[in-house]
């Protein structure tokens, strides 16, 4: 292969993904991998020998007639799902690509053209975009043929066409950014706007678990909308619009389109942008600095605990992408919050005493683990703390303050509210509590040193963050803790008698495992 | 007078690799003493045992006559270490990094408040205050874990190759403070590759190659241990670690 050249680039590229995929699976557990694999083969199986017979139906419907409004409808809800996430990751892969990655320098300044450079970023993000949906689509596939319905291996070429569309577009709007807002704030920007992005298709998604009144609502508002999507409308289902969807079916007319748009739309992407590539990336390495953000005097505390209380604090808050993701995970609880209220059926009081100490726990918890994880994970000068004559276990509890007062302080309101209604609350605000430091301790006692960058997997330099034990044994913990706070208020007896079953020797574990491990923070 | 610092038969090994092997040495107090060595001869893994980042496998360094193995909070408080890639705060500015550097080391706050004011004006750092020290240069980051280094007013400051970085009028700042430093009774112990610096601020060098001390002294007593008298410190230098070298391949043949 000639140096120089777009497939020698290539081939670098997907040698580099490769390193880094096959580096991470070595030091991730490969028995959760095996695990999971064999776990969804024998479930295909097993779905595939039940609904053998209603795919049989479905095969009929397929051969016979193109597909009905119903499942056209499912396609495109489908297809606009994964646009958003394929969207998401690309993004996410942009940003690593055209501003992460410590090779940009040296292949800028190199004889190769920027356009094949380009080129080639680009092209390695579309593949890491379908190969990431080919995981999931392979199985399927191999189901439709088995079924005999070989019409939906048209799922590929929408595949295809999807990740060169949802690539092409996050690049451009990356590259946007950095123009108009410079390399820095368009990182951040993109940062947050991928984090809102997935939380609004997670929680679109969940819609349908939400309370029966907000269905009846949803059904209100899009009244008017309705006879834009019948037969023959603008956006109905024989409508031109929809050929992304269609092309799952194998449609001639949909899967030409999507290969000319898709294509088209690469093309342009590579010979308008690959400009802008360099100078954005020469931007993002001299940008100049920013003027002044503050020239205020600034007043040195007396007394350590507060002066270490202070820099926490001003860490997690002046990272954006930290406290977007930190209320991503928060807001993912929505929906389950939904259920249970529904489900629960209570109202007034009743609904209160069920509902907040679940909330209190479930966020809390989560909130605490991730700004134990910021505080200790992520510090950033061990070596200075270690160097000091501070002891560390005076850092250590510290830290653990530092992550623990603004869940405490965000969520007390909570236990006004159930105090002001006359609803019981010290024992909601025991087990409120005892669940926030407890989830901080297991998650202080098991934490191991990771980049900022990659305490949400961001940059993926490291695999440290996979540690599945510590995520298994903190996700039983945080529901467990749930679980008695949920059973009091809604006077389960024996989920009480479970849950402190299960909270106990959680705890225990957690700590026996730092004793075996030791610690490694450096502090 | 105590010893700033004393290596007693100092011992690091990291698994077959001996990085330390029975190092001893004495610095005086208010002496500017450079430590050099080849790549890997294990200055730094010395030097970060002194400040308590690393455990000594076998015997002790004693700072000011506090062990650092013993009583490792007191040996702690008179000294500062700063590392060759210096650990600091991105999101944080440098007067709050300098405050948070105050505070680990209990330093009044007014005091260090306005010593932090003098250091960053003297360093250059004051018209950039306002900035999050992620947006620094690799020479100003220098410049700023210098300035914590000397925040808290130590009575010994361990230097890891501390120009890196610096452009030359502000090697020839930081070169000028560190010398004003030891004029004023404290101890410098600094490592570097640039013999040019050893040569011209040392008042004392001392070469360890392979975990051993090979050679210490002045730069004349150097020169007669070499035999290259009038030589520079780098012919010096190469001269002692290579006969070293030849010594220790000579008794692995016999072994």
């Amino acid at each position: 292969m000639k140096v120089g050249t777009f497939p020698w680039l290539i081939q670098h590229e997907l040698r580099l993904w490769w390193r880094d995929l096959s580096q991470s699976w070595r030091s991730s557990q490969p028995l959760w991998i095996f695990l999971g694999v064999a776990s969804l083969a024998l479930g295909g199986l097993a779905v595939l020998s039940v609904l053998w017979d209603a795919l049989s139906e479905v095969r009929e419907v397929f051969l016979n007639t193109t597909p009905p409004v119903g499942v056209l409808w499912i396609a495109v809800i489908a297809w606009i799902g994964s646009f958003l996430y394929a969207f998401y990751i690309a993004m996410e892969r942009s940003l690593v690509a055209l501003f992460d990655r410590g090779d940009l320098d040296l292949l800028v300044s190199s004889p190769v053209s920027s356009k094949v450079i380009f080129a080639s970023r680009w092209l390695s993000v579309v593949i890491e975009v379908f190969l990431g949906f080919s995981l999931l689509v392979v199985p399927f596939s191999l189901l439709v043929v088995l079924v005999g319905i070989p019409k939906l291996l048209g799922i590929y070429p929408a595949l295809i066409g999807l990740s060169l569309t949802a690539t092409s577009l996050a690049m451009l709007l990356v590259l946007w950014l950095v123009r108009f807002l410079g390399a820095r704030r368009a990182r951040t920007f993109a940062q947050v706007l991928t984090a809102v992005l997935s939380t609004l298709l997670f929680v679109a998604v969940q819609l349908t678990n939400l309370s029966q009144t907000s269905s009846q609502n949803i059904g209100t508002w899009t009244a008017p909308l309705r006879p834009l999507f019948v037969e023959g409308g603008p956006l109905g289902p024989d409508s031109l619009v929809w050929f992304p969807a269609r092309t799952i079916f194998l449609d001639p007319l949909s899967v030409l389109l999507t290969i000319l748009f898709s294509s088209a739309l690469a093309w342009l992407t590579i010979e308008i942008l690959h400009r802008s590539f360099v100078q954005g990336t020469q931007q993002s390495v001299t940008a100049k600095r920013a003027p002044a953000y503050s020239t205020q005097a600034v007043h040195f505390r007396q007394g350590f605990t507060r002066i270490l209380l202070f820099k926490e604090w001003r860490i997690i808050g002046r990272n954006p992408y930290l406290l977007s993701q930190t209320f991503l995970q928060l807001l993912f609880f929505i929906p389950l919050l939904f259920v249970v209220a529904r489900d629960s059926g209570g109202s007034g009081i009743a609904g209160l005493t069920t509902v907040l100490p679940l909330v209190s726990v479930l966020v809390g918890s989560q909130l605490t683990m991730t700004l134990t994880g910021i505080c200790a994970a992520g510090e950033e000068a061990s070596d200075l703390l270690k160097s000091s004559p501070v002891p560390g276990k005076n850092i250590r509890r510290l830290k653990l303050l530092a992550a623990l007062i603004p869940p405490w302080v965000l969520l007390s309101p909570l236990f006004l509210v159930l105090i002001v209604q006359g609803a019981p609350w010290l024992i909601p605000l025991v087990i409120f509590l005892s669940a926030t430091t407890c989830s901080a301790m297991l998650r202080l006692w098991n934490a191991r040193p990771i980049p900022m960058a990659d305490l949400f997997g961001r940059q993926r330099k490291t695999s440290q963050s996979a540690d599945v034990f510590l995520s298994v044994l903190e996700a039983i913990s945080v529901f467990a803790w749930a679980a008695l706070a949920f059973s009091l208020g809604s006077n389960h007896g024996w989920l009480t008698g479970i849950s402190l079953v299960v909270v106990v020797p959680t705890f225990a574990l957690g700590y026996a495992r730092s004793r075996a491990l030791g610690t490694s923070l450096g502090f | 007078m105590e010893p700033a610092l004393e290596l007693i038969s100092l011992c690091k090994r990291y698994g077959d690799h001996i990085a330390v092997n029975h190092l001893s040495l004495q610095i005086e107090q208010g002496e500017f003493y450079a430590l050099l060595g080849p790549n890997g001869a294990g200055k730094t893994t010395t030097l970060r045992i002194v400040a308590g980042l690393a455990q000594a496998d076998g015997g002790d360094a004693l700072v000011f006559g506090h062990s650092v193995t013993k009583t490792p909070q007191l040996a702690k408080q008179s000294l500062a270490y700063l590392p060759d890639e210096p650990m600091l705060y991105s999101k944080l500015r440098p007067l709050e990094y300098l405050e948070f550097v105050a505070g680990l080391w209990s330093t009044p706050a007014a005091q260090a408040e306005r010593y932090a004011q003098d250091l960053l004006k003297k360093l250059d750092l004051w018209q950039v205050r306002g900035d999050f020290i992620e947006t620094y240069s690799r020479g100003m980051k220098q410049k700023l874990a210098l300035a914590g280094a000397f925040i808290h007013q130590p009575k010994m400051i361990i230097l890891d190759e501390p120009l890196t970085g610096l452009d030359a009028s502000a090697a020839r700042l930081v070169k000028d403070m560190l010398s004003d430093y030891t004029r004023q009774g404290n101890t410098i112990i600094l490592t570097t590759h640039i013999m040019e610096i050893a040569e011209r601020m040392a008042q004392r060098i001392g070469i360890i190659n392979h975990g051993q001390l090979v050679a210490e002294g002045t730069l004349d007593q150097l020169r007669a241990r070499s035999g290259e008298t009038g030589g520079t410190l780098e012919t010096v230098f190469l001269e002692l670690t290579e006969k070293q070298d030849l010594g220790a391949q000579e008794v692995e043949q016999q072994v």
